[in-house]
């Protein structure tokens, strides 16, 4: 592959959010272990230094997108629980909101924390904690939710296990959609978990 | 030697079979980008000329090793199914065994399997198509099932978004048993799944 020349005269102005969005996406797309710094530097039009003066290293820019993914698209997916009081509809909310997410559109499909790394070996031990404790909050956050509307729920439900089923299949729905990247299929999936849901409901 | 050629049958060299589970390993606890057939032959004790003699390269000994292993995995994993003639059981056993499998810390490889069920996406290249045959033959082996179980489901059920809706359930068990979620909490998820096809029962 022939090499680009790099622009002549003054050096670009480097636009942090323009790399991170660039970024994210690619790590998104192919993973953490996958995408080289080169490739990093060469879809965001910078050099190796311009990259590692705003971030110190590719560890670092990966936690930035997984910030950014979390500020942007896990507010969306979460949005439901706090704008609905009836669990069903705030669940359905969080379902078809992840759906949307996982399709994808202008960028890739599945999701960054759900498919993101897992501790695959030692190396990145640290990035892979700190993922499977963002795939954890979300179950946590469900779990609340579902703990404040605890008199919708049908005597002895087991809340936990219910935010753990729902945690399961938003996960599982993420890795699905990376193979079928179909949302009625995933709609379905979503209507079918949710009637776990109605079923413990007391009304 | 080319690894799609090979079938891990009853016939299949026990002696390769073992350098194969000893070099999964190495790679596994090393990376696969960061171990050579040296640190392979170094750290798991097979020999050097046996690996050379029948792998071409690092990338094709890797290759074997995991079709070996998913072969050998998948097959227990899908071995459930058969047992049952109820669906919800068959589902239950099937589900279990998958729980039993991810979550067993005895079993170096038993996050492979998970892995390729949750389809994380730092794979490494070589797996992607030997995983997403695996899944696909899950995917198969449930719709099968439930097909063959259609006289004792309700007319309103769809068989085959109640398969996705299984091997949907099964990857995000894949994924949480992968984060180190604890088995039992995997098995009370997996029982409420399991009450959407007891819904759908005649």
């Amino acid at each position: 592959m022939e090499m680009e020349k790099a622009p002549r005269g003054r050096p670009r102005r480097l636009d942090k959010e323009k790399i991170l969005e660039i970024a994210s996406n690619l790590f998104w797309q192919q993973g953490y272990e996958a995408t080289s710094i080169n490739e990093l530097v060469t879809a965001m039009g910078i050099t190796p230094p311009s990259l590692y003066a705003a971030y110190s290293s590719k560890e670092e820019l990966y936690l930035a997108a997984i910030d950014r993914y979390s500020a942007s698209y896990g507010r969306q997916m979460l949005s439901g629980l706090a704008l609905h009081s009836c669990v069903y509809e705030a669940l359905r909310t969080v379902l078809y909101e992840c759906v949307e997410v996982f399709v994808g559109g202008d960028h890739p499909s599945g999701c960054m924390i759900s498919t993101g790394l897992v501790e695959s070996s030692n190396a990145q031990g640290a990035l892979a904690r700190k993922l499977a404790d963002l795939r954890q909050q979300t179950i946590q956050i469900i779990a609340d939710k579902f703990k404040s509307c605890e008199t919708q729920f049908v005597e002895g439900t087991d809340l936990q296990a219910l935010a753990s089923f729902f945690g399961a299949t938003i996960q599982g729905m993420a890795v699905q959609a990376r193979d079928v990247n179909c949302p009625t299929e995933l709609h379905k999936i979503a209507d079918h978990s949710l009637s776990v849901l109605q079923a413990c409901r007391r009304f | 030697m080319e690894a799609e050629t090979i079938t891990f049958n009853e016939t299949f060299p026990h002696s390769m079979q073992e350098a194969l589970r000893a070099s999964l390993k190495v790679f596994w606890r090393l990376g696969v980008h960061r171990t050579s057939i040296d640190d392979v032959c170094r750290e798991s004790g097979v020999s050097y000329n046996f690996l050379r003699e029948n792998f071409e390269s690092k990338e094709h000994l890797y290759r074997t090793a995991v079709m070996w292993y998913l072969d050998q995995y998948g097959r227990q994993l899908l071995s459930e199914f058969a047992l049952h003639s109820n669906p919800t059981e068959a589902l239950r056993g099937a589900l279990y065994e998958c729980i039993g499998l991810f979550c067993n810390k005895q079993c170096e490889h038993a996050k492979l399997l998970s892995y390729a069920l949750a389809a994380v996406n730092n794979s490494d290249r070589i797996l992607i198509s030997e995983l997403l045959a695996l899944r696909r033959k899950v995917y198969a082996t449930i719709l099968c099932k439930l097909n063959g179980s259609k006289r004792h489901l309700k007319d309103t059920a769809d068989i085959p978004v109640l398969a996705r809706f299984y091997i949907t359930t099964l990857r995000g068990l894949a994924s949480q048993a992968a984060d180190g979620i604890p088995s039992d909490e995997l098995y009370r998820v997996a029982d409420l799944s399991l009450e959407i096809l007891e819904a759908y029962r005649k």
